[in-house]
């Protein structure tokens, strides 16, 4: 009880602390609380107490939300899909999906003691040195006493309601569940000691393999067990529509088997129990789920999920010895030949792509065409030409939201932040006015280079389409499109560009911070969207679209010039 | 020529860090600031660096009786934790240093000669910074500076990631250097202070003070300090 107690207090500190640090650092609330807070134990035992209504009140909600979500909505849209609306049937689908979704996948696939990285456990195994199996044991065990209440309150509320009836068989359910959770844990150890590592965690073929084909058949198990019966019956010559499960819908044949099945998950569950206690190398589990290393790589992992950084690949090996490059080159030339050439990878895969997805579109299109005008009458083909004339003027503004889409400016300035200016911006040379602006003109240089085999491959596959629908007479209209594609293509890259010197919105940690950034990519999105919604011949587009960039790119220039000197920094 | 602190003031929200810390910093000497964790070193040397902004109070060189603003040129600040682009390679990092600061390198020397200077060995040039080491990454650090030969250079903990013999090598660098520079160093260890510095200077309770009275390197040195930062 002490050991539970102790988790508790501490598990509950920790959220405080974490949640007065919030409220401390969170800029609207600013001077409604103080540092005091951190000792004022009042404060914090009647937030304690809120803390751990919350909790219980959000597990609740979320099982709630998830025996809906995962429960009820599939098997009642694959109910309807198949026609029978048997509520007894439902509810029993309910029960049977629960049972292998929560009872036999879950349990054995998320293991309260085989975890990967979990802090909590690192610091009460690892800096308060709690005794390993007192705390995994008591643990478990308080775990899945509460988890079962949730469920118990979940059910009430939801079973009651939706199938009632049912109380007997989903009382039945938890059970089976209060059975399988040492069962899962014995299961998780036995494969750790098998494995010699963590099961599911790791990442060979073999574990991770195994791991998924198992969820894989469960799901399948779980979903798909009645619709098979259904159509197993139906083929039959069963006409009332009404399914049977061996385990709920044949009356005492159903309890016998419950009552089966509920025994040997018991069997098992006593051996499990047995098996726990008896285990002796809890301390090796900690030392190998909840190591500092493990605990940090998985903090790391945890922060920058929805980090920029962790969404660029990094492609230097550091073990590689690279030859000297560009022995001509010098100063900031040098160094942004030898960063393009060391992350052309990285920074060129997004217009190869690109490139390659247009060449395959067009070149399919040219196909098409070169083979209608063999099968196709002259009349047909000419009416087909016109009907794709006209198309291309109508997906004339639609382009812009399409190279806006296509545009690979954005994750080219995260990849010059994140594997250059971050650690150069650290240094004074790399921030004097003269340094910046050389920066900013040689990778506007270099973004435009990369954009050239796109643009080429965009207007040559316009241009070859357009001659073989015979469009010859459009010559003007033509020139005015392949324009678009031309400005529409350095646009955006010179955009982002642009922004990145005036706003440089990334921080070392991984995230965007600057509100200009924001609302400037906004808008972009804004304008570029808004485009769908005209319809203008293509040579007033053209020029519109001239105008609107060459004025935007200028301006955007002549504030990098004037402003990133001093706004390119670190944040 | 000396650097001058003169009343310096810096907030971090309701934390005052730096309480109008004044100090004068001499050519030809090297400093070793001292202060408790927390007690404003690297802020201090990020002010006087100009790479935060301070809330009160001037920073300054003083050569001749004439007021110098501190420029880029005018000082080299070596990171407790070096950062440095990790896609280039010594030797690309070198040269890419020497060309940007060609102009101001009165003695030009080969990217393997400075190397060289700094104890490291030639292979190493072309492996990626990538895979350096925390006290090599401190090594190529310390190699801009002395390439650049800034008059005044802040030295964050310079010596504590490096083996024995390149923080021999490295002190022994610093005392050739600094007849022509001002040299600033923060460090917890105090007989580094006492082995390597001029003059130590302390920062406690936001202010600067030097120890004066005693030598350094006398016995009652550490005990004295000791008293002065527990105050």
């Amino acid at each position: 009880m002490n050991n539970i107690i102790c988790q508790f207090q501490l598990i509950i500190a920790q959220k405080i602390n974490k949640l007065i640090y919030t409220v401390l650092n969170f800029r609207p609330l600013k001077g409604l609380i103080s540092e005091e807070w951190y000792v004022r134990s009042d404060i914090k035992k009647a937030l304690g107490i809120l803390c751990m209504i919350w909790n219980v009140l959000k597990d609740i909600i979320w099982k709630a939300f998830y025996f809906i979500l995962v429960i009820i909505v599939p098997n009642s849209l694959l109910a309807g899909g198949l026609g029978f609306e048997d509520n007894k049937a439902l509810g029993n689908m309910f029960a049977w999906t629960f049972l292998i979704c929560s009872c036999f996948m879950g349990t054995f696939t998320h293991s309260r003691i085989v975890t990967d990285g979990n802090e909590e456990d690192y610091l009460l195994l690892n800096l308060m040195r709690i005794d390993a199996k007192q705390y995994y044991l008591t643990r478990s065990l308080f775990q899945s006493a509460s988890q079962t209440v949730y469920w118990a309150v979940a059910f009430l509320l939801i079973v009651g309601r939706i199938c009632p009836g049912h109380t007997g068989v989903f009382l039945w359910v938890l059970l089976c569940y209060i059975c399988c959770r040492p069962i899962g844990e014995a299961v998780s150890l036995k494969l750790c000691e098998y494995y010699d590592k963590i099961p599911y965690q790791d990442k060979s073929p073999k574990v991770q393999g195994g791991y998924y084909m198992y969820n894989f058949a469960m799901v399948l198990l779980a979903y798909l067990c009645y619709p098979v019966l259904y159509l197993l019956q139906s083929r039959l010559g069963d006409k009332h529509i009404q399914v049977f499960h061996p385990l709920f819908d044949v009356g005492r044949f159903s309890l016998g088997l419950q009552a089966v099945l509920l025994l040997i998950l018991l069997v098992a569950a006593v051996v499990s129990v047995r098996y726990l206690r008896a285990y002796p190398k809890y301390l090796q589990v900690a030392r190998i789920c909840c190591g500092f290393a493990r605990v940090t790589e998985k903090q790391k992992q945890a922060e920058g999920a929805g980090s920029i950084e962790t969404k660029l690949e990094n492609s230097l090996d550091e073990d590689e010895v690279p030859e000297r490059l560009f022995p001509n080159k010098n100063g900031y030339d040098y160094l942004h030949a030898i960063f393009f050439e060391r992350h052309k990878k990285l920074l060129r895969r997004p217009s190869q792509i690109k490139r390659w997805l247009a060449e395959g579109i067009f070149a399919v299109a040219a196909l098409a065409v070169i083979v209608s005008r063999f099968v196709l009458s002259g009349a047909q083909f000419q009416s087909m030409s016109d009907s794709a004339w006209k198309a291309v003027n109508l997906l004339l503004p639609i382009l812009v939201f399409v190279m806006y889409s296509f545009s690979s400016g954005e994750k080219l300035t995260q990849a010059m932040f994140f594997h250059c200016d971050a650690s150069l911006l650290k240094y004074g040379y790399y921030r004097t006015p003269e340094a910046i602006i050389s920066s900013f003109r040689i990778r506007l240089k270099y973004m435009l280079q990369t954009e050239v085999a796109f643009i080429l491959t965009f207007c040559v596959g316009v241009f070859v389409n357009l001659m073989l629908l015979g469009r010859f007479r459009n010559m003007l209209q033509i020139v005015a499109i392949l324009g678009c594609i031309v400005i529409l293509s350095v646009f955006f890259s010179v955009l982002f560009l642009c922004m990145y010197y005036i706003f440089q919105p990334f921080t070392e940690a991984g995230n965007t911070t600057s509100v200009g950034y924001k609302a400037c990519n906004i808008g972009v999105y804004v304008a570029a969207y808004s485009c769908l919604q005209l319809h203008t011949p293509p040579t007033y587009f053209a020029v519109l679209l001239l105008s609107v960039t060459v004025v935007t790119m200028v301006v955007g220039i002549l504030f990098v010039w004037k402003l990133a000197p001093k706004t390119f920094r670190l944040r | 020529m000396r650097l001058v602190v003169d009343a310096i003031g810096k907030s971090f929200e309701e934390k005052q860090v730096l309480n109008g810390a004044s100090f004068q910093f001499e050519k030809g000497k090297i400093y070793g600031l001292l202060g408790r964790n927390g007690a404003g070193k690297t802020t201090l040397f990020n002010c006087i660096s100009q790479e935060i902004e301070y809330d009160e109070g001037t920073v300054y060189m003083e050569e001749n009786g004439e007021k110098k603003d501190i420029s880029y040129d005018m000082m080299g600040y070596a990171f407790s934790t070096p950062v440095l682009p990790e896609f280039l390679t010594g030797y690309e990092f070198i040269k890419f240093f020497l060309d940007i600061n060609r102009d101001r390198i009165k003695d030009p020397r080969t990217v393997e000669e400075y190397a060289q200077m700094v104890g490291m060995e030639l292979p190493d040039l072309d492996r990626l910074l990538k895979g350096y080491s925390h006290g090599m990454k401190n090594k190529m650090q310390m190699l801009c500076l002395l390439i650049s030969k800034p008059p005044l250079l802040l030295l964050d903990e310079p010596l504590t990631s490096l083996d024995v013999v390149a923080a021999h090598e490295m002190k022994e660098l610093l005392l050739e250097m600094k007849k022509d520079h001002i040299i600033i160093l923060s460090t917890h260890i105090l007989q580094l202070a006492q082995d390597l510095c001029d003059e130590i200077v302390l920062l406690h309770q936001g202010k600067l003070a030097g120890v004066e009275d005693l030598d350094c390197h006398d016995k009652g040195f550490e005990e004295h300090v000791m008293e002065l930062l527990s105050q």
